[in-house]
């Protein structure tokens, strides 16, 4: 069975807990896998300590590395610094406890941090549960929440492996995923066409703050209607804000609901007003279309590399095919997008 | 001679079987993977349907973008490989609209295939 971390493991965390708290002993009471997370295994672990700092019983998250990651991702020794800045920052994010650097005893990396309620479903929050009031303060805490994220600026000795700033972020994503697409199989003229466009109307300059880089509904905690958390943050970096919440509006996130643009529950307005409030600068709304398109780009190379795990044998998985059959409807969000901006351009140009 | 019932009837035929008899015998936590199996199977049968038509559409979709001759005996392979490359160097800046509305000519035949419901939502079914 699969449900918990295996026995050696377990054992293993009882001594590395009792070690990092002080306590006399460390017994997990119940422990098992949770949903989510292709690339990354989290078990929740509800633990009693007996003793020390934390003596009491805890609920408690273990984050590991599952056999397929990434290369473009955060390790989880990366992941536990940016969650540890964010949560200085006083984003509503899990709180780190301890990493675990393997050094042969496990086999992997791996850490623990505290384990928040609510759910991640997007459907209940899309499709029902909800009234669009709720909704809407739900996207103003999501604001308030980014700000705090984007209120750490580069650079931070912590976070010393990220890639540097980019003077201009946009060109940057536009040079990463044409060196992506240069390694697979096919041309592909759609993407080519879009990444053209993001290459001719990147932003001039951008001011580069923490990014989370995969803020979506799906990837925040939310109990009885208020955000509890933000979740993984494997794809963290120093970017433009507005890159955050390009991707957050994208029509592939908003699980059908496509007339509500932010994440499938609102306005953007709202996303913006929540960010003011908590003292950020919000983005100007006039760059979120380009970083909706920007986003669409990036979750279409995402499906071809998906794809390719399975067509190169590396990993045959129905779920991984049928992801590279979703390409087309990438392109047509792509296709329909840049068209408004252009007409929009070309409106604006014609005013006297 | 033609098999029949063809590759696409049967899928069409499996597929009933899988969601109207099997599914409801099955545990909670196989409907995501049968659903999945569904779909491919949905997608598969489309394909089956649709023939080389959308092969030859490409094809013509090509030899307008980039006015290529007709007859020139280049693959749709080899055409779209060269108009992703005049797309990267800049060839087409002039005419973002127009090439934009031909791949959407090719965009809306894959979708029929692999998402009709799709073309649909975004109002171009």
């Amino acid at each position: 069975m699969e449900a918990s971390p295996e026995a050696g493991l377990q054992d293993f965390v009882r001594t590395f807990i009792a070690g990092h708290s002080g306590a006399d002993d460390v017994e997990i009471l119940r422990s098992h896998r949770m949903g989510g997370g292709a690339i990354q295994e989290n078990h929740a672990l509800d633990v009693r300590i007996r003793g020390g700092e934390l003596a009491g019983e805890h609920a408690f998250v273990l984050r590991t590395d599952s056999p397929s990651s990434l290369p473009i991702s955060l390790s989880r020794a990366q992941e536990f610094a940016v969650l540890g800045v964010a949560w200085e920052a006083g984003a509503p994010v899990p709180q780190p406890l301890w990493l675990h650097e393997d050094r042969g005893e496990v086999g992997r990396d791996f850490y623990i941090m505290r384990r928040l309620g609510g759910s991640a479903a997007p459907k209940p929050l899309v499709r029902g549960d909800l009234d669009d009031a709720a909704r809407s303060r739900l996207l103003e805490e999501l604001g308030a929440a980014l700000a705090a994220v984007h209120s750490v600026r580069p650079p931070r000795d912590e976070l010393a492996f990220l890639d540097p700033p980019a003077a201009r972020p946009g060109l940057r994503r536009v040079e990463q995923y044409r060196g992506y697409l240069d390694r697979l199989r096919q041309p592909q003229p759609t993407l080519e066409w879009a990444l053209r466009w993001l290459e001719r109307n990147a932003p001039a300059s951008g001011d580069n703050r923490l990014c989370h880089g995969d803020y979506r509904t799906g990837n925040y905690l939310v109990e009885e209607g208020r955000l509890s958390g933000i979740l993984d943050w494997e794809f963290a970096g120093w970017s433009d804000p507005a890159e955050d919440i390009g991707w957050f509006c994208a029509r592939c996130w908003r699980f059908g609901a496509w007339d509500r643009e932010a994440g499938g529950l609102g306005d953007p307005a709202s996303l913006l007003r929540g960010y003011a409030r908590a003292g950020g600068t919000p983005p100007d709304p006039g760059q979120i279309p380009y970083w909706r398109i920007m986003a669409t780009v990036r979750w279409a190379v995402i499906a071809l590399m998906q794809a390719e795990r399975h067509l190169s044998g590396e990993q045959p998985s129905l779920e991984l095919a049928l992801t590279g059959r979703m390409l087309p409807e990438m392109e047509l969000d792509l296709v329909q997008e840049i068209l408004a901006a252009e007409q929009g351009g070309k409106n604006h140009a014609e005013q006297p | 001679m033609q098999n029949s019932p063809d590759g696409a009837e049967l899928l069409r035929t499996a597929r009933t079987a899988l969601l109207e008899e099997l599914l409801p015998q099955l545990p909670a936590e196989m409907r995501y993977t049968t659903l999945m199996v569904a779909n491919a199977m949905a997608i598969a049968a489309r394909e089956a349907d649709a023939g080389d038509g959308h092969r030859r559409h490409e094809h013509t979709l090509l030899r307008e973008l980039l006015e290529a001759e007709p007859d020139a005996g280049v693959s749709v392979g080899e055409l779209n490989r060269r108009l992703a490359s005049e797309l990267r160097a800049g060839t087409f800046d002039r005419q973002t609209v127009r090439v934009g509305e031909l791949l959407l000519e090719e965009i809306r035949d894959r979708l029929r295939i692999s998402n009709p419901k799709y073309l649909k939502a975004a109002d171009l079914a």
